[in-house]
């Protein structure tokens, strides 16, 4: 068991998410105190939550009544990825300590790919795994705080700033689809989408958009093992 | 209940929601075996989601149609510079400049 508090590798492999984290974090803080929201909301966000496409996406909920259910649903849902991060992470996982904890609390889409895309030799890996994602949470936080103080510099509200959000996920759906799997699956989540919000509206689209992947997912599995 | 509090609780909320999906499998510590099909599952969901959270985004020009150029236009800015350059933030930064120019103008 090593006494060192990070791993240097662990640290020097996250370099290259450092400023993309750093300014989308940025952008983050900067948008939620555009619209109005006081420091300590969007902080807390980003500590709590700590994932951009949540963050983002759950920000009418602020502006509305609280719907815990509906709200923990659709957080879920957006955050179900997470769950198959850690899935394939699991035998490894388990084999640590404490540093599961935050290994698995801050696991995002980048930190992952990095974890999974390790091939050296590691003798802790715990603090291997605590040491990536924890750095992506300081770099995330940090620029929340910087874009919260540039916030508060605004001399008045900019209009369409949070476009950021619809910008963020076009990009990561052109990554997503650069392979022919995640072509297909993401014409079919977009489509789906899209059935879902005009039959059953804004509120309910997210939960029938799964419902409809699911089910997709399910009968040509069943039809491929008759095959 | 006052606003702030009703923020807290929509905080802890959504929170929960992520934090719930991220420990799920640890909290499942019996199960050591993976059925396959629900590691299949599991490379759909991103790309998939990514579909959904685009149409998520873009769901407000719905209900308010004076929307729709500035989008449309802002969108597309967006897919062709990061078809062009690949880069996540000039990408993202470019379409929202647009996008708040062009508010102006419709």
């Amino acid at each position: 068991m090593t006494k060192n508090f990070f791993d240097k590798d662990g640290f020097t492999k996250t370099v290259p998410i450092a400023a993309g984290y750093l300014f989308l974090g940025f952008a983050y803080g900067l948008v939620m105190r555009n619209e109005g929201f006081p420091s300590w909301v969007p902080i807390l966000m980003s500590l709590l939550v700590y994932s951009g496409s949540l963050q983002f996406a759950a920000l009418p909920f602020l502006s509305q009544a609280l719907h815990p259910l509906n709200f923990f649903i659709f957080s879920f849902l957006i955050g179900a990825r997470h769950i198959f991060y850690s899935l394939s992470l699991i035998r490894s996982l388990q084999a640590m300590g404490w540093h599961r904890f935050p290994s698995v609390f801050a696991i995002t889409d980048e930190t992952y790919s990095i974890i999974v895309g390790d091939k050296d030799k590691h003798e802790d890996e715990g603090l291997f795994y605590a040491t990536i994602t924890m750095a992506g949470f300081i770099y995330w936080n940090v620029g929340t705080i910087i874009g919260i103080v540039a916030g508060n510099f605004l001399p008045f509200k900019l209009e369409g700033l949070d476009f950021t959000l619809t910008a963020l996920f076009l990009v990561l759906f052109l990554e997503q689809i650069k392979t022919k799997e995640g072509r297909k699956n993401g014409f079919l989540g977009l489509s789906f989408a899209l059935i879902s919000l005009f039959f059953v509206g804004e509120q309910n689209m997210v939960i029938a958009t799964m419902f409809l992947i699911l089910v997709t997912f399910f009968i040509t599995q069943r039809g491929g093992k008759k095959a | 209940m006052s606003i702030s509090l009703r923020w807290l609780l929509t905080i802890l909320v959504v929170a929960a929601g992520i934090q719930f999906s991220r420990f799920l499998p640890l909290l499942f510590l019996k199960n050591r075996r993976i059925p396959p099909i629900i590691d299949e599952f599991g490379k759909v969901i991103p790309s998939a989601m990514m579909g959904l959270l685009v149409v998520y985004a873009l769901k407000g020009v719905k209900t308010d149609l004076s929307l729709f150029w500035p989008s449309l236009i802002a969108s597309l800015t967006v897919i062709f510079i990061h078809l062009w350059k690949r880069e996540i933030l000039l990408s993202i930064a470019v379409g929202t400049i647009v996008y708040m120019l062009l508010l102006n103008l419709f």
